[in-house]
């Protein structure tokens, strides 16, 4: 009884909680003032190692997954230390296209039958 | 208002029990903690080691039970005002012969909001207050300020001439002018009503919305093609209409019948490559058009709600921008929310904003989803994932 008394109030604060977080970031976001451009990032060690492991997927299909859960799918082109450049095909054109590395959490090799 | 009384039950029911468990203790202390203001403190201290009497627990759902409710029952009288002083406020400033919905007309459940800009409303350039055909190569969007917001990405395409505005005609003379459209246009908060639809928008603390006649009026003034499926927009209240960085939600109800939710693919990746290789688009959804580059935001699937982010490239441009979709699926349609046309950087909270709104969708009784469609609502002859990756 006590521990169904305790989840059923904790059940209805989780529900609200939610909706209420999204609308708490929303805020945060609009609101937070402008910052200084960013300072170059600590850790280049790990970085060129990442570097490196993309370098090795040059000219082969991959997919790239950014930190806010973006997908981009194309052959690699290029990857240095401050971005990506993708060969993106479409039916009608292909798209080179460039993304900051900054935003790029992932690079992996697509199956042989993708595009 | 149904709920916030059952809530109450709950908690009367929780005090009753507590009660009971001190009256089989003592009939004298069971007394003074039915009559007693918070002597029920005193009681739980007085039985606190008493397994068989004590009522820590009671008293723990009670207290957090109380100051919640007592901050819903404050924001419910809050509404309750506001919708008093919108009801009135209509009955006076709503003109003869406006042109208006059943659903429109019965918006009296949303109060008008008192705060939002009026006849002093700057604005630039018409294109960039909503999204269509032969957009310029500029972008509006939400201001977002982060500290490792990427500008704008550049696609490397051929440049192509920029599309040229329409000229001005006799037709676009007599259409009212952004000003007069926006002075004229009615802010509403609360909850937006759609019950011709079967749904309700619970609007957030900080939006507001405007019903489909004021946001046709802006359309019209703008020269656009009236979007039929459209039943309002919703603002974020520190969202200027018709300035530079002005953005909105975009409302429509997809009323093709019952989606199919099971078996829907959650493979982002299979996704996204059906979307770019479709030799042809629906059109169901609002957006830019042109080619889709990729996911800003992967689509996620929760429950009877779907959000996503895409980066497109409309046509005769060489800059992306994205498209924010939430769908929240009901038994008869689906509700859409989408912002179109903003600039990239702008995902994470165009993404929140619509997914907030997708998931403040109340469904009336017997219009929510359902995993087989009832024999009397038709099938809509599209998925979920259709929707997704917009196949015709």
């Amino acid at each position: 009884m006590r521990t169904g008394m305790v989840l059923c109030v904790c059940a209805f604060a989780a529900g609200t909680a939610q909706g209420q977080d999204d609308e708490a970031r929303i805020e945060q976001l609009i609101y937070r003032p402008a910052s200084s451009p960013a300072a170059v990032k600590k850790g280049g060690g790990h970085g060129a190692a990442k570097t490196d492991a993309a370098a090795a997927l040059l000219g082969h299909p991959v997919r790239v997954e950014t930190v806010e859960r973006g997908l981009y799918l194309g052959t690699l082109l290029a990857a240095d230390g401050s971005s990506v450049v993708l060969d993106i095909s479409l039916p009608h054109q292909t798209l080179p296209y460039t993304l900051p590395r900054s935003i790029v959490a992932d690079i992996q090799a697509l199956d042989a039958g993708a595009p | 208002m149904i709920a916030f009384f059952v809530f109450r039950l709950a908690l009367l029911i929780v005090a009753l029990l507590a009660v009971r468990r001190i009256w089989r203790a003592s009939t004298v202390q069971g007394l003074l903690t039915l009559l007693l203001p918070f002597y029920v403190f005193v009681a739980m201290v007085r039985y606190w080691s008493d397994p068989d009497h004590g009522i820590r627990w009671h008293v723990l759902v009670l207290t957090v039970g109380g100051v919640l409710g007592f901050f819903w029952q404050q924001r419910l009288i809050h509404e309750y005002v506001t919708q008093q002083a919108a009801l009135q406020a209509q009955l006076l400033e709503r003109q003869p012969g406006d042109e208006s919905d059943a659903d429109d007309e019965s918006d009296g459940d949303a109060a008008p909001d008192k705060t939002a800009p009026r006849a002093t409303i700057e604005f630039g350039p018409a294109a960039r207050l909503a999204n269509r055909p032969a957009r310029s190569a500029s972008t509006q969007g939400p201001v977002e300020h982060t500290a490792d917001a990427p500008s704008a990405r550049h696609v490397d395409a051929e440049p192509a001439p920029r599309a040229s505005a329409p000229a001005p005609d006799i037709a676009a003379a007599a259409r009212p002018t952004l000003r007069d459209a926006l002075a004229s246009a009615t802010f509403l908060r609360g909850r937006f009503d759609r019950s011709s639809a079967g749904f309700a928008l619970e609007l957030p603390a900080h939006f507001h919305a405007l019903v489909g006649v004021d946001a046709r009026r802006i359309e019209s003034s703008l020269g656009l093609a009236p979007d039929t499926r459209e039943v309002g927009w919703v603002m974020h209240e520190n969202v200027q209409p018709g300035s530079p960085d002005s953005w909105h939600v975009r409302v429509r109800w997809l009323d093709d019948g019952w989606v199919a939710l099971s078996g829907s693919t959650t493979d982002t990746e299979r996704l996204l490559r059906d979307a770019q290789q479709a030799p042809s688009k629906s059109a169901r959804l609002a957006g830019s058009g042109g080619a889709l580059v990729g996911y800003a935001i992967a689509p996620a699937f929760d429950a009877e709600t779907i959000d996503w982010v895409e980066e497109r490239l409309p046509e005769n441009t060489t800059e992306s921008v994205l498209d924010c979709h939430a769908l929240r699926i009901g038994q008869r349609g689906v509700v859409e929310f989408s912002v179109v046309g903003v600039r990239p950087g702008s995902q994470v909270l165009c993404d929140l904003s619509v997914r907030l709104l997708a998931r403040n969708v109340r469904f009336d009784a017997g219009y929510a989803h359902t995993a087989d469609p009832p024999a009397a609502v038709r099938h809509a002859g599209y998925t979920a994932t259709d929707l997704v990756a917009q196949r015709p």
